[in-house]
C-alpha cells in the first residue's frame, strides 16, 4: 500500500508524531540524561546481538488520540522498526499525562511476544514502578522483559500485508545505480546502442529485484536516457547518487506492524 | 538498422503495455486480497477467543445469563456468514457480514462492561489475559480494516482512472465495494479497557 494512503487514515487526529533520531526517545524529560543514555547503550546493544529494533518512546501527552492508534502511526511514521523481511520490531510507548502505555509488536515477533506476554509486562513489571513514581524503574524493567522474551530469535512472519508495502524509490535507486555503472563501462559504444542496452539491462535488473512493473518501466525509460547522456555528466550523476546514501543516523528498516501487542494503565 | 528499430519498438512497447495498466492492475487486485484475508483472519481469530471468553465469565458465581445467551448467539450469527473468495465483490455480502461482526462486537462490550460488577472474576489472571487478547484482536481488527479501506480506495482509483481503467477493463475489473468507515466500525465498538 502506498505509504500516504495509510497515513491519510490518521489525517484527522491531533497526536504530534515525535520523530525518530535515537532508539530512545524523551519528549517528555521524564528520565536522567544519564537513564537515557543507558537505555541507549542497552538498546543498541541487543540490536546489535539479535537484529531486532526496540524503540522506547516518552511522550507528555496523547492529545485526545487512542493510544493504539499514537503507537502505530509512531512506527509508521518512523520508516517502520525492525527488518522489512523479518518485521521484528519493538515500539515501548509511553504517555504521561493520560497514564497509558503500549507494546507495539511487528508481525515477526508476535510469536515471542504474544498480547498476553505484552500484557503482563505492562502489568506487573511497569506499571507498579510507575505509580511509585520510578519511571526510569519502569522502562528499564519493560525494556529487559521485551529483551529477555525475544533473545531467542525470531519466530517466523505471519499476516503478510502484501510487496507493495516496500519502497519502490529504493528499489528504482539500485536500478539507476546499475545503469550508471554500466554506462561508463559502455562509453565507447554510439549513444543510441548505448542506450538500448543501458535499457535493457534496467529492464533486466529492476524485473529481478523488485518484479514491479512501475519500477521495471521507469528504469527502461531511465537507461535511455542515461545511456545517451555524455561521459561526464554520468560521472557527475554517480557521485551525486554516493553522496545521497550517507549520514543517515537511526531508522526504521521498513518492518510492518498489524496491531499486535498489548495496552496497559497505570 | 532494422534490428535496432526493432529494439526501440519493443521497448516502446513494453512502457505503453506497462502504462495502461494491463499488468499493474494484477498486483493492486492482489493487495486487495492480501488486505481482505488480513480482516477475514482477525475477525476469525476473535471468534476463536469468544468460547474461552465465556468459560471464563460462566465460571464467575451467577453471571447474567442473558449477557452470556447474547454474545453466544452473535457468535454463531457472525461465524454462520458464508465467507469465500467472492465476498469483496459482493456490496450485499459484504455488509451482511460486517453487520453481524458489529453485532458481535457490540454483545463483547456488553459482556466487559456488565463483568465490572464482578471483582473476583475482574481480579482473575485468567480474565484478564482473555481481556488483553481480545483488546489486542479488536486492534488488529481495526489496523486490518483501515488498511483495507485504504487499498481498496487505491484499487478503486486504479481501474477508474484513465490510463490504467484501459488495462483494468480489458482484465474485467470493475470497481469493488468496502467498509464504511463512518458506521458500521469496529473503531468506535466498544473499548475494552480494565
Amino acid at each position: 500500500m502506498h505509504p500516504a494512503l495509510l497515513l491519510a487514515l490518521f489525517a484527522t487526529s491531533a497526536f504530534d508524531v515525535p520523530m525518530l533520531s535515537t532508539r530512545v526517545v524523551d519528549a517528555a524529560a521524564a528520565l536522567s540524561a544519564e537513564q537515557a543514555a543507558r537505555l541507549e547503550a542497552r538498546l543498541a546493544d541487543y540490536e546489535h546481538q539479535t537484529g531486532h529494533q526496540l524503540a522506547v518512546v516518552i511522550v507528555e501527552t496523547l492529545d485526545g488520540t487512542p493510544i493504539e492508534e499514537a503507537s502505530l502511526r509512531t512506527v509508521e511514521r518512523w520508516n517502520r522498526l525492525g527488518d522489512a523481511r523479518r518485521d521484528d520490531g519493538l515500539l515501548f510507548f509511553i504517555a504521561l499525562r493520560e497514564r497509558q502505555m503500549r507494546i507495539e509488536v511487528g508481525y515477526g515477533l508476535e510469536g515471542a511476544v504474544p498480547d498476553v506476554v505484552a500484557g503482563r509486562i505492562l502489568r506487573e513489571l511497569v506499571a507498579p514502578r510507575l505509580a511509585a513514581g520510578d519511571t526510569g524503574g519502569a522502562i528499564a524493567a519493560g525494556t529487559e522483559a521485551l529483551i529477555a522474551a525475544t533473545g531467542g530469535g525470531v519466530s517466523g512472519t505471519s499476516g503478510a500485508i502484501s510487496s507493495a508495502d516496500v519502497d519502490p524509490w529504493a528499489d528504482v535507486g539500485f536500478v539507476v545505480l546499475a545503469e550508471l555503472v554500466i554506462g561508463l563501462l559502455l562509453q565507447r559504444l554510439s549513444r543510441m546502442l548505448r542506450g538500448l542496452l543501458v535499457a535493457a539491462l534496467g529492464i533486466g535488473v529492476g524485473w529481478v529485484i523488485s518484479g514491479s512493473v512501475a519500477v521495471v518501466a521507469v528504469g527502461a525509460v531511465a537507461g535511455l536516457v542515461i545511456g545517451a547522456l555524455p561521459t561526464h555528466s554520468m560521472m557527475w550523476a554517480l557521485s551525486l547518487g554516493r553522496g545521497g546514501g550517507a549520514g543517515a543516523g537511526f531508522s526504521g528498516r521498513g518492518g510492518r506492524f498489524g496491531g499486535g501487542g498489548a495496552t496497559g494503565r497505570w | 538498422m532494422h534490428r535496432r528499430i526493432h529494439l526501440a519498438a519493443f521497448v516502446i512497447a513494453s512502457v505503453v503495455v506497462a502504462g495502461c495498466g494491463y499488468n499493474g492492475v494484477i498486483d493492486k487486485d492482489e493487495a486487495v486480497k492480501a488486505a481482505w484475508s488480513e480482516v477475514e483472519n482477525q475477525y476469525q481469530r476473535r471468534a476463536d477467543l469468544v468460547p474461552n471468553l465465556v468459560a471464563t465469565v460462566k465460571g464467575a458465581s451467577a453471571f447474567e445469563a442473558g449477557t452470556l445467551t447474547a454474545v453466544i448467539e452473535a457468535r454463531a450469527r457472525a461465524t454462520s456468514v458464508r465467507v469465500d473468495a467472492s465476498i469483496i465483490d459482493d456490496p450485499k455480502r459484504l455488509e451482511e457480514f460486517q453487520q453481524a461482526q458489529q453485532a458481535l462486537s457490540s454483545s463483547l462490550g456488553r459482556l466487559i462492561a456488565v463483568a465490572e460488577a464482578y471483582p473476583a472474576l475482574k481480579a482473575s489472571d485468567t480474565y484478564r489475559d482473555l481481556l488483553v487478547q481480545l483488546e489486542g484482536t479488536e486492534n488488529r481488527i481495526a489496523v486490518a480494516r483501515g488498511r483495507y479501506i485504504s487499498v481498496v480506495a487505491d484499487y478503486n482509483a486504479y481501474v477508474q482512472r484513465l490510463p490504467t481503467s484501459i488495462g483494468a477493463a480489458l482484465r474485467k475489473k470493475s470497481t469493488r465495494p468496502t467498509f464504511n468507515a463512518t458506521t458500521h466500525d469496529a473503531e468506535i465498538a466498544p473499548k475494552v479497557g480494565f
